[in-house]
């Protein structure tokens, strides 16, 4: 017998956490409900790509599905499961980058010129940067995390993810100059 | 500033901030684990039922393959007489010790290449 999943919408996270890793299948759709928005936009950050952040965030769900069981303690069901992203996120990186073209970044240069589509555009800059150098970026500045707490994360050195972040935002800032040197630019941020 | 974090950059960040509405995205998650858990389903069912099947068949080929391979793994690679030598090293001095540690190696070289 199924329960009904209006009785987890409530429920604590860690409470939530320790049924689905007995298996309870209901209490497992709960956790993706809770965390799908926030593991999908972190892995868009990262990744500058709608359906990539799609499939790897399935991924992600779908190994933590497999692993949950093995989750010690529940309380920490949250970093856990942003550990799983972000290794989904560098492997995915790491098969991919040999493949990438110079291509992308004329489109991204191009594009520039559409004001309206900043959006877009940070996301074809983000997918511009190498694996590691983008998610310290997305750590950083979409999840607002400290250097510190992004190597504790990643298993990065302190001085490394500085050193990421500090070249990934000059980076950023270059690929995006187009914003800063429009007169509307303050306005259209 | 602790974090170095480009003031103008982080406007961009906050602004285009993706938001997810209810797309159907759980129900599409849900139907991947319960594909995956059927999937598991089936090959465990057919793990039995390859054993049940091998298990029955006239002269049990299962058995006597196991029999063997029980046999083969038990060997000591090194005859040591001496008796306490002998209790030491018996893990590890048999076809089975080997294999093991091979599969042990194995295992840690893949956790550290995959981490």
């Amino acid at each position: 017998m199924s329960a009904n999943p209006g009785h987890y919408r409530e429920g604590p996270e860690a409470l939530i956490a320790s049924l689905a890793a007995r298996g309870d299948r209901v209490a497992f759709a709960e956790l993706v409900r809770r965390r799908q928005a926030w593991v999908r936009s972190l892995l868009r950050r990262c990744s500058g790509d709608a359906h990539i952040a799609e499939d790897l965030s399935q991924q992600v769900f779908l190994l933590a599905w497999r692993k949950i069981s093995q989750l010690r303690d529940v309380e920490k069901f949250g970093s856990w499961l942003k550990r799983m992203a972000i290794n989904e996120w560098l492997q995915y990186k790491r098969k991919n980058d040999a493949l990438r073209g110079a291509a992308g970044e004329e489109e991204i240069v191009e594009s520039q010129q559409d004001k309206t589509s900043i959006g877009l555009d940070l996301d074809g800059a983000m997918a511009l940067l190498p694996g590691p150098v983008s998610l310290c970026i997305a750590l950083s500045y979409h999840e607002q995390m400290t250097h510190k707490e992004i190597a504790t994360l990643t298993g990065i050195q302190v001085g490394t993810v500085k050193s990421h972040v500090r070249r990934g935002s000059a980076r950023l800032r270059e690929l995006l100059s187009a914003y800063d040197e429009s007169d509307d630019s303050k306005d259209a941020l | 500033m602790s974090n170095d974090r480009d003031p103008i950059l982080e406007a961009m960040f906050e602004k285009t901030r993706p938001t997810y509405e209810d797309d159907g995205y759980v129900e599409r998650v849900m139907a991947k684990v319960d594909a995956r858990r059927r999937n598991v389903m089936v090959g465990r069912l057919s793990i039995v039922a390859l054993i049940f099947l091998l298990e029955f068949l006239p002269s049990s080929p299962l058995q006597n393959s196991v029999g063997r391979v029980t046999q083969l793994l038990g060997n000591e690679l090194v005859n040591l007489d001496a008796g306490w030598m002998e209790m030491i090293l018996a893990p590890v001095n048999s076809i089975a010790g080997v294999v093991g540690m091979f599969l042990l190696g194995l295992h840690v070289l893949y956790r550290r290449n995959v981490r």
